[in-house]
C-alpha cells in the first residue's frame, strides 16, 4: 500500500482536487507499468533504483510466438529511454519489460498482441505503448481485440501517435479507449489536452535527454518520449486511487491538463 | 491513392496495381528523372528552411539489400553512396517506417560511422523519414547537420517542426513521383 495525501491508499473515486493532489504527491508505488517496447537495460545507471518486475522477450518460433523469461534486455535503446522517463515521473512504480520490438525498431502485429496480452494477464495496470502501427484496416482487429480486453479489465493504455501528424491514424493511439499522446513543443513538464481530437493529450518530447543503450544518454525527439510522461502521471494518481477505471482516468487527466494551444504544435 | 475521378474510379484497382509494379521497378539510377527540376527545387528550399548541411534521398535497390543515395543537396558528390539495409539510422527509418530525429547522433550505437569516415565528416544531428511512392515504402529522406570534428561544439540541432517539414516534403515528393509514374504508364500502356 502506498501513502496518500491523507496517509493511506484510498478506495473511492477522487474529486478533482483530490486527484490533483494525488498527481502531485503520488509516487507510483504499488502500480505496475508494462513497457511494451524494445526491452529495458536494467543496469543503466539512471535506472539503478527502478524495480523491474518482469523482463520478457517475445519472438517467433515456427509459426507461433514464444515468451522467453529474463530476456527483456534492450535491443536498441528505445525502451530504456521510455523506462527512464517513466522512472523520473513515477519513481516507485514497478516496470515490466515486454520486449516486442527488435534492434531495427521493427515489430510484428502478433508479437505486439502476445506481449500486451501477457502484460494484461500478469496484472499490469498501465500499458505504455510508445509505438504505433500504420492505420490500415487490416491491422484494426488484432489491435482492437487487445485494446478492448484491456478496457474491460480496467487496464490503462497510453499510446504514442505518429511522430509527424497526430491526425494520421495509427493503432492503438487512435482507438477511443486509449489515451493517445502527441508531442508538445515545450520545455514545460505539464500535460496538455485538446478536445475533439482522438489523440487528445500531449507532453514534452522534443530534444529530450534520455537514457540509452550501453549506459549512455541520447538527445531524442518524438512522441515516444512524451508518452511515458502521461503514463507516469497516471501511475502517480493510481498509486493513491488504485480503483480508477480508464474512462474516469481520461476525464480526470483531461481536467488536470492545461488546455492545448497551437503554439504547442510542431505541425506549423 | 488514385483521385476519385469518375472516369478512372472503376479502374482504380488496376491502375494502383500497375503503379505499384512500376514503382517496384524504379532503380536508384533512374529515380532522379522522376523528381526532376521541380523536386530538386523543393529539396533545396526545405534544406535551407530546416538549416541542414545536407539533405538526401535514399532509394532501396530492387533486391532491397541496400539504400542508395539518388539525390543530394547541396553537394551531388554523395550521389551513388550506398549503405546496407541493416546499417545506420536511415535503415532504421526504412525498416520501422517511422520518422526519427536525433541531435546527438554520435552517441547512438545504431549510427553508421562508415559514411562519416568515408566523407571525412562528423554527423551531429539527423532526421530520417520514410519515403513512399507506388503505395509502398521505397526509401528514406534524410537531412543532417555536421560538425568539423568530434570535439567541436554541437550545432543547434533539429526540432520537431523540422521533422514535420521533412515528412511533408516526403509526402509532396510521393505525389510528384506517383504522378510521373502514372504519366509513364499512360504513355506506355493506356
Amino acid at each position: 500500500m502506498t501513502t496518500s495525501p491523507t496517509g493511506s491508499r484510498c478506495s473511492g473515486w477522487p474529486s478533482l482536487d483530490e486527484a490533483r493532489e494525488a498527481s502531485r504527491v503520488g509516487t507510483g508505488a504499488g502500480v505496475r507499468v508494462a513497457v511494451i517496447d524494445s526491452g529495458v537495460e536494467a543496469r543503466h545507471p539512471r535506472l539503478a533504483s527502478l524495480r523491474i518486475r518482469d523482463s520478457v522477450r517475445f519472438e517467433e518460433n515456427g509459426g507461433s510466438v514464444i515468451a522467453i523469461e529474463n530476456e527483456g534486455h534492450d535491443a536498441y535503446g528505445h525502451g530504456t529511454a521510455v523506462a527512464g522517463i517513466l522512472h523520473e515521473i513515477a519513481p516507485d512504480a514497478e516496470v515490466g519489460s515486454f520486449r516486442v520490438i527488435d534492434a531495427r525498431s521493427v515489430s510484428r502485429t502478433h508479437l505486439i498482441c502476445a506481449g500486451v496480452r501477457e502484460a494484461i494477464h500478469r496484472g499490469y495496470h498501465i500499458l505504455n505503448c510508445s509505438f504505433g502501427c500504420r492505420g490500415l484496416a487490416k491491422f484494426i482487429l488484432p489491435h482492437k481485440e487487445w485494446a478492448d480486453e484491456a478496457w474491460l479489465r480496467g487496464v490503462h493504455i497510453v499510446a504514442a501517435c505518429g511522430n509527424t501528424d497526430s491526425r494520421e491514424a495509427e493503432w492503438p493511439s487512435h482507438f477511443a479507449s486509449v489515451i493517445g499522446v502527441d508531442l508538445a513543443e515545450t520545455t514545460s513538464e505539464s500535460l496538455f489536452f485538446r478536445r475533439d481530437h482522438l489523440v487528445g493529450f500531449s507532453a514534452r518530447g522534443e530534444n529530450v535527454e534520455v537514457a540509452w543503450l550501453g549506459g549512455g544518454v541520447q538527445q531524442q525527439t518524438g512522441t515516444s518520449f512524451a508518452t511515458p510522461r502521461v503514463s507516469g502521471a497516471i501511475a502517480r494518481i493510481l498509486s493513491v486511487y488504485p480503483g480508477i477505471p480508464p474512462a474516469m482516468m481520461h476525464t480526470i487527466l483531461s481536467s488536470l491538463s492545461e488546455p492545448w494551444h497551437p503554439g504547442l504544435s510542431s505541425d506549423r | 491513392m488514385i483521385a476519385p475521378d469518375p472516369f478512372l474510379s472503376e479502374h482504380s484497382a488496376v491502375v494502383e496495381k500497375a503503379l505499384a509494379r512500376a514503382a517496384a521497378e524504379v532503380t536508384p539510377d533512374d529515380f532522379s528523372g522522376l523528381i526532376g527540376d521541380s523536386g530538386g527545387s523543393m529539396l533545396r528550399a526545405i534544406r535551407e528552411v530546416v538549416a541542414a548541411d545536407s539533405l538526401s534521398i535514399w532509394i532501396a535497390d530492387v533486391a532491397e539489400t541496400q539504400l542508395v543515395v539518388t539525390h543530394t543537396e547541396p553537394d551531388p558528390g554523395f550521389v551513388g553512396w550506398s549503405q546496407s539495409l541493416g546499417e545506420g539510422l536511415t535503415s532504421l527509418a526504412y525498416a520501422s517506417e517511422q520518422s526519427l530525429c536525433e541531435n546527438k547522433v554520435a552517441l547512438n550505437a545504431a549510427h553508421s560511422k562508415r559514411t562519416d569516415d568515408a566523407l571525412g565528416q562528423v554527423t551531429a544531428a539527423m532526421i530520417a523519414t520514410p519515403f513512399y511512392f507506388g503505395g509502398a515504402i521505397q526509401g528514406v529522406i534524410s537531412c543532417v547537420q555536421l560538425k568539423p570534428s568530434p570535439d567541436a561544439p554541437d550545432p543547434a540541432g533539429f526540432s520537431a517542426r523540422s521533422m514535420n517539414r521533412i515528412r511533408r516534403l516526403s509526402s509532396v515528393l510521393e505525389q510528384l513521383v506517383n504522378y510521373r509514374l502514372l504519366i509513364r504508364l499512360f504513355e506506355m500502356e493506356l
